[in-house]
């Protein structure tokens, strides 16, 4: 196949682009790729990465809850559920930045995780006042709670250097 | 068939360029899959969750809401909500179990399985954002609270697709321009525009042309700047868009005004006496009768509505209003004969 771009050389590069919305695919040689890249209005180097990245992978990067592939969602511009948004990482947040110009939320937070974060923002600032054992004290117990014993034994081991050089000091 | 009031009835803010304001809020339950991967079984039981709402919405808002299976309706009763902009067009097209949330004065619609599983709208006749931003958050928190949206903290709102994602607001003007248009700087104005960050579009979305002189403006991205920021930086623009069209308006009347006052007379005559009339011309007709009323060029002994006749003397809506179905002639007719009977009459004719 030749480059839809110049039409002269080889194309080699599977090439898509998202733009308000719609599809656009193009197939470049390795030349125009570059220049798309370093030239383009639309093109970002992260958009051409991302376009060989999928073509690299084969659009095998697969959302684990609803069986998306990355190559669907560029060839649909859909996303196929909430899980999707992590599973496509970096891809995808290349996309969103081309797109949006932003990849940061700043605007209306549901009521229920307002909630939750006031819990969190709490708790934070319940952990500040405590002194250096009590809190590796309270992240020993949340280790235990998740049955992450390799973090147990880590934070058990820093909690009596702690005392140790605690009992040393007095 | 009787009509109760609709929200567009009445005068608004800035009426004479701008004809209403509308919020979208494109929302997901966490609970199914998006629209690209949902199952014929996530989709009714998500209509029956928004059902379940009217309610809460009711007490909420304090108006009427009705459910009804949007696909089950006949293709006449679809169109005329597309053409009162209550569905988008890709809506009344979908394959898909779509439902229908819709408020008695159609100010509040809340679309079940569009691209995103509830797209809410929201409505006011003029220029008054806020008030219709006001409205579309509390139908979105009763929604929030009993249907639990898809939301992450970096993302914001999580949809479809990624052009919604964040705020997952649209916020929009429709705007009359009949000066911007004439003096032909509109394209320079669309070229301005998007360099704020705003779109400049014809009435049912993208890819359609300016019918009468009336586009809509809205924001483009959703993701980054929050909803005050975002209807802040829309206003600003409405703003200007509306000095520079009055200016304009003045300059054409100033400059030309023999001219102008023929054709707006000649206008309102064709209306008040032609038999019968295309869509497109008749509201052509009527954009030209609307800039006489607000230059001061016609008065009337009632109130002139342009958007309500602009939206009754649609296809569908005509349909609607006649209750019968007949072919183009016919409907040419039946158009001129309802411009007829609800086109004011003129007072202190010169
Ligand atoms: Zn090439
Ligand atoms: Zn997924």
């Amino acid at each position: 196949m030749l480059c839809d771009r110049c039409k002269q050389r080889e194309a080699k590069i599977y090439y898509t682009e998202i733009i308000g919305g719609k599809k656009k695919e193009q197939h470049l040689c390795e030349e125009c790729a570059a220049e798309m890249s370093s030239f383009g209005k639309n093109a970002s180097l992260g958009s051409i990465l991302s376009g060989i990245l999928s073509a690299a992978a084969g659009g095998d990067v697969a959302c684990e809850k609803c069986g998306e592939t990355y190559g669907e969602f560029l060839e649909t511009g859909k996303l196929g559920c909430d899980e999707c948004y992590k599973a496509f990482g970096s891809m995808l947040l290349n996309s969103v930045r081309r797109i949006q110009g932003s990849v940061t939320h700043t605007g209306k937070i549901p009521s229920y995780l307002k909630e939750e974060m006031k819990k969190e923002d709490a708790e934070v600032e319940k952990i500040m006042h405590l002194s250096e054992t009590e809190q590796l004290e309270i992240m020993l117990k949340k280790a235990l709670a998740e049955e992450n014993y390799e973090e147990c034994a880590r934070l058990r081991d820093e909690i009596r250097k702690l005392k140790e050089s605690e009992s040393n000091g007095n | 068939m009787e009509i109760k009031e609709r929200w567009y009835e009445g005068k608004g803010n800035d009426g004479d360029v701008v004809i209403s304001s509308r919020i979208r809020l494109a929302r997901n339950l966490r609970k199914y899959p998006f629209s690209a991967k949902i199952s014929k079984e996530e989709e009714i039981a998500l209509l029956k969750d928004a059902a379940e709402c009217t309610e809460a919405l009711e007490e909420k808002c304090g108006k009427n809401f009705f459910f009804c299976n949007f696909n089950s309706l006949l293709e006449n009763e679809k169109l005329a909500m597309v053409e009162r902009h209550i569905v988008s067009p890709n809506f009344a097209e979908k394959d898909a179990n779509t439902g229908l949330v819709l408020s008695e004065d159609e100010s509040v619609s809340i679309m079940v399985n569009e691209e995103d599983h509830l797209r809410i709208q929201a409505f006011a006749r003029g220029k008054n954002m806020h008030e219709v931003y006001r409205l579309s958050g509390l139908v979105d928190d009763t929604l929030e609270e009993r249907l639990g949206f898809a939301f992450d903290r970096k993302y914001g709102y999580l949809t479809s697709c990624p052009t919604n994602v964040g705020t997952g607001l649209r916020a929009s003007y429709m705007m009359f321009l009949p000066a911007l248009t004439h003096t032909g700087n509109i394209n320079k104005l669309a070229a301005e525009l998007a360099g704020y960050g705003i779109a400049l579009r014809g009435i049912y979305g993208e890819n359609t042309e300016n019918i009468g002189d009336i586009c809509q403006i809205s924001n483009q991205r959703t993701l980054g700047p929050s909803e005050r920021e975002i209807i802040d930086s829309l206003d600003n623009v409405a703003d200007s868009v509306v000095a520079e069209e009055r200016k304009a308006r003045e300059v054409l009347v100033s400059k030309h005004f023999e001219e102008i006052e023929d054709q707006i007379y000649r206008s309102y005559g064709l209306l008040k006496y032609a038999r019968n009339l295309s869509c497109p011309d008749a509201i052509t007709l009527l954009g030209q009768v609307k800039l006489g009323a607000d230059t001061g060029i016609l008065k009337f002994d009632g109130e002139f509505e342009f958007y309500k006749m602009m939206i009754n003397i649609q296809r569908a809506n005509l349909q609607m209003l006649n209750g019968a179905a007949y072919g183009n002639a016919k409907r040419g007719r039946y158009r001129a004969e309802y411009i007829r009977k609800n086109l004011p009459e003129l007072i202190n004719q010169k």
